[in-house]
């Protein structure tokens, strides 16, 4: 059998390969460029970008908890401005796609941050961070509701000229409906899951363990819930979905396909493993072959939904 | 150039109750490695740890380097029983190096507790790379009670001018080695042209940039921080740059920072 092809299409851009770096685990690139072939992977995310520059929560910002960690770094990043100036042109001379992560704490702040990568040249697509409280109205994630996921999609698909994947929150209590309401607004894809708030206690000193209190917990504790979102997710949406949340090798982003993903965003995994992305990418091609499926877009959902899974006889898998 | 070798252990000694000296086969990371380097270390095959524990570089020699570390948790816990022959998955060297003193200046070498393996890195490339003689060294070790002495073999075989301070005043000066400075510099040092070089507690070392910023001296930090990564990504070892609103990442722009760079 022929090596099989890993190439994914979504949005109308091709990926060579259906792995991509998750936001605020890859740096801008640059740092990465030191360890690995940045040109086998599917594609970069960046970390997210918003409109002013942002030194980021006081120490201590992560804290490791078991198989993950929780992180509270405060979005700190360089600002648009600077970001176009100083960090894109070393990404689009990539030979690999290239998503760059937005953030904002209002509908205006993230509109000025499109507008300006509009006019940047190389970028494939726009990841839209929306976990962010939107302090200039009511100060609840936009992520949280969907009028909330609705209202801050819509304004960005009216001025976008690049596509837009809009990154989910796990902390809500209906994910389906959220992820409807984004696809409602115009979202092109759908990236989840964000971070699960999480906190950590010293028990001796009777203080949190990070400064800013709460963070998110990433890494492969989340996994399951990761794997469970992106199904349901899926039977809810006719969208394209970008799975996150604790993969850490090839066999975490077949079951990623398999729920539904079409992509699958390595994280915390690049903190453990610099080589953790491609490392999976030659994993993949194996583990197809061995499966004999000469398409990775084949594994996309085929899981199906629950009634073809209570339909499906499962016993000749059991004991395997 | 940074490796992401496997390291063979070749020897495991325990210097004094719950404090190690590793010795590591690596020719590579031995080659490339400058004093305050650092190595991030993967110490079991699973994710309990989730992730690899930042170690100094304590000696580079004849293609090993090696490290000495206090057991504090469960990274410290699994290399401190790790064996002889074990194969270890390391990246390194890391970071940034110390910026070494000019020919006509003393170094002041300070570690307090378990700070002293790059100190003792330093102070070797110094006398064996760089023609500095013993005199050009001086080394004050900060200790709580005089049995943890143990710790300061390998710097003591250095045969530098090696004072120590105890809390407790168990042995040598009698307080906090931050005291030993003050009164060595009033002593012996004012006006002479030294370069201070101290690794430790954070309020040690916050204590010693205290000194250094006040009498205008030449004052370089080995830090450690919480590290994810050790690459310089995850930026969760940030520390506060003096005077800004921003932050600096232990791993990359560090761990050796100027005193006058950072506030702790």
């Amino acid at each position: 059998m022929n090596a099989a092809s890993l190439e994914i299409e979504i949005c109308g851009i091709r990926f060579k390969n259906p792995i991509l770096t998750a936001s605020g685990t890859f740096g801008y690139g640059e740092e990465f460029n030191k360890y690995i072939d940045l040109s086998k992977i599917g594609g970069i995310v960046t970390k997210s970008i918003t409109k002013n520059p942002r030194a980021g929560h006081p120490p201590p910002r992560t804290y490791e908890t078991s198989a993950g960690m929780l992180n509270a770094i405060g979005l700190a990043n360089v600002g648009v401005e600077k970001f176009i100036q100083e960090k894109m042109p070393f990404l689009r001379n990539l030979d690999t796609r290239i998503i760059v992560n937005v953030a904002g704490f209002s509908i205006e702040e993230y509109i000025y941050a499109v507008e300006r990568l509009n006019d940047s040249e190389g970028i494939d697509m726009l990841e839209i961070n929306i976990s962010c409280p939107n302090v200039g109205s009511d100060g609840l994630e936009f992520s949280s509701s969907e009028k909330g996921a609705f209202n801050i999609t819509s304004a960005l698909k009216r001025i976008s000229r690049i596509p837009l994947m809009i990154k989910l929150s796990p902390n809500v209590t209906d994910i389906a409906a959220i992820a409807k309401a984004a696809q409602e607004g115009g979202a092109d894809c759908l990236s989840l899951i964000n971070t699960l708030v999480g906190m950590g206690i010293n028990h001796w000193t009777f203080r949190p363990v990070l400064t800013n209190i709460t963070g998110g917990l990433s890494g492969p504790a989340i996994k399951p819930v990761a794997l469970a979102k992106i199904w349901q997710v899926y039977n809810a949406v006719n969208i394209p979905l970008v799975g996150i949340g604790g993969a850490m090798d090839h066999f975490d982003v077949a079951q990623f396909m398999i729920a539904g993903a079409s992509l699958v965003q390595f994280g915390t995994a690049n903190f453990i493993n610099p080589d953790c992305t491609i490392k999976a990418v030659s994993g993949l091609s194996d583990y197809l072959m061995q499966i004999e499926i000469s398409d990775i877009s084949e594994l996309i959902g085929k899981l199906g939904g629950k009634n073809e899974i209570q339909g499906k006889n499962f016993s000749a898998c059991q004991g395997a | 150039m940074i490796f992401n070798p496997k390291v063979r252990l070749e020897e495991k000694h325990e210097i004094m109750p719950d404090v190690f000296h590793l010795i590591f086969s690596g020719d590579r990371i031995a080659s490339m490695a400058l004093p305050g380097n650092f190595v991030q270390v993967k110490v079991n095959n699973g994710l309990d740890p989730t992730f690899r524990r930042p170690m100094s570089i304590h000696s580079c020699n004849a293609g090993r380097f090696e490290m000495v570390f206090r057991v504090v948790g469960k990274g410290t816990t699994i290399l401190a029983r790790s064996e002889a022959g074990e194969f270890f998955d390391v990246i390194g060297p890391l970071g940034n190096t110390f910026e070494l003193p000019e020919k006509d200046e003393i170094a002041v070498m300070i570690s307090g507790g378990i700070g002293f393996p790059p100190l003792h890195f330093l102070s070797r490339h110094l006398m064996e790379k760089k023609n500095f003689s013993k005199e050009q060294i001086i080394y004050l070790f900060g200790i709580k009670t005089v049995s943890e002495k143990p710790m300061a073999e390998d710097i003591l075989r250095l045969d530098v001018d090696t004072l120590f301070s105890t809390d407790d005043g168990s042995y040598g000066f009698a307080g906090p080695v931050t005291a030993l400075f003050e009164d060595m510099y009033a002593k012996r040092l004012r006006g002479k042209k030294i370069g201070i070089y101290a690794c430790g507690p954070t309020p040690m070392l916050h204590r010693i940039s205290q000194i250094a910023v006040s009498f205008r001296l030449s004052c370089q930090l080995s830090l450690e921080g919480n590290m994810p990564c050790g690459i310089g990504t995850c930026l969760g070892c940030a520390v506060k740059k003096r005077g800004e609103n921003d932050y600096l990442r232990v791993c990359h722009e560090g761990p050796v920072f100027a005193a006058i760079e950072v506030e702790l």
